[in-house]
């Protein structure tokens, strides 16, 4: 029995010192992917929380071969394209009250930061931040099939037999869209690069 | 040979999206969710579903009892001929609807 086994043989016993120990070894990862995917921590948060609801409530059954990471990243990119696909047909909207980066500047809002004078290196902040606008706006004109496996790749930094399993696709597969993906991303930030 | 403007790429990538911290109170949110979702067994529908399962399958019942039933002698006439069985000394039997129309049929005719 592997160690992953052990830890969701303890979840469907409802062992809740082995939920929290599997819970704190994952959440980082999960909640970032899923804020990579949908640039809001809001959203991030409550895919987080789903992921590890159903992995409470449902605990799956995993071969000894299956990682329990490849299942939580499986699932979290499955409810991160669900929710994009779904918010692709609503109008998108701006809050003046949500906070703009939340890794940049915990809490700020773009009101405040707008307002903000006292900025260090103001011209080289200001590239910076457009630079990674430009990335990020970059990254979510992909098409979702092209998105999840750059993301994988080149932020998460898997390999791609890794991906091939967490995103049901074959490795060949897999290098054609991130190689895809990485051709166009360098199309739109050519004055970057 | 990894292009110089790949590795710039990657450079950016992972520059707009840094690793962040979950809130602080996630885990109390998570927690407050687990409690309030009680483990219901896959086999226990919602009380709704089971209401109207059962309704249906009244209803069902109800359908199928009545279409069998007039499948094997649909009319009344059928019913009527089956009642229809005189008594030792000639009469409709007066206990049943079926004898009592025959009875009283008869003893209009005169």
């Amino acid at each position: 029995m592997s160690e992953d086994q052990n830890l969701l043989a303890g979840v469907a016993d409802r062992d809740p010192e082995v939920f929290r120990t599997l819970m704190e070894g994952y959440v980082g990862g999960v909640f970032n992917l899923a804020y990579r995917f949908l640039g809001t921590r809001a959203d991030a948060e409550d895919i987080a929380q789903d992921v590890f609801l159903r992995l409470y409530q449902h605990p799956p059954s995993l071969d000894i071969q299956t990682k329990l990471f490849t299942w939580l990243y499986r699932v979290t990119v499955n409810r991160c394209l669900d929710l994009l696909r779904q918010k692709s047909r609503r109008p998108a909207s701006i809050s003046l009250d949500a906070p703009v980066d939340p890794a940049e500047m915990e809490g700020q809002t773009l009101a405040e930061r707008i307002e903000d004078p006292a900025q260090r290196n103001p011209r080289e902040r200001v590239a910076q931040m457009d630079r990674m606008a430009a990335v990020r706006k970059g990254i979510e004109l992909l098409p979702l099939e092209l998105r999840a496996p750059l993301i994988l790749a080149a932020i998460e930094e898997l390999p791609h037999e890794e991906i091939a399993r967490i995103l049901s696709l074959s490795p060949k597969a897999v290098e054609r869209r991130i190689a895809r993906a990485r051709q166009l991303l360098k199309q739109r930030l050519s004055s970057y690069l | 040979m990894v292009d110089r403007s790949d590795e710039k790429l990657d450079r950016f990538l992972r520059e707009a999206f840094p690793i962040v911290d979950v809130s602080p109170d996630f885990t109390l949110r998570l927690w407050r969710r687990l409690v309030k979702q009680p483990i219901r067994p896959g086999w226990l529908v919602p009380f709704p579903m089971a209401g109207l399962a059962a309704a249906m399958g009244v209803f069902a019942g109800i359908f199928l009892w009545g279409h069998w039933n007039f499948g094997q002698d649909p009319t009344i006439v059928a019913v009527l001929r089956q009642q229809e069985r005189l008594d030792l000394f000639g009469n409709a039997p007066f206990d049943t609807l079926a004898g009592a129309y025959l009875t009283l049929s008869r003893e209009a005719k005169g």
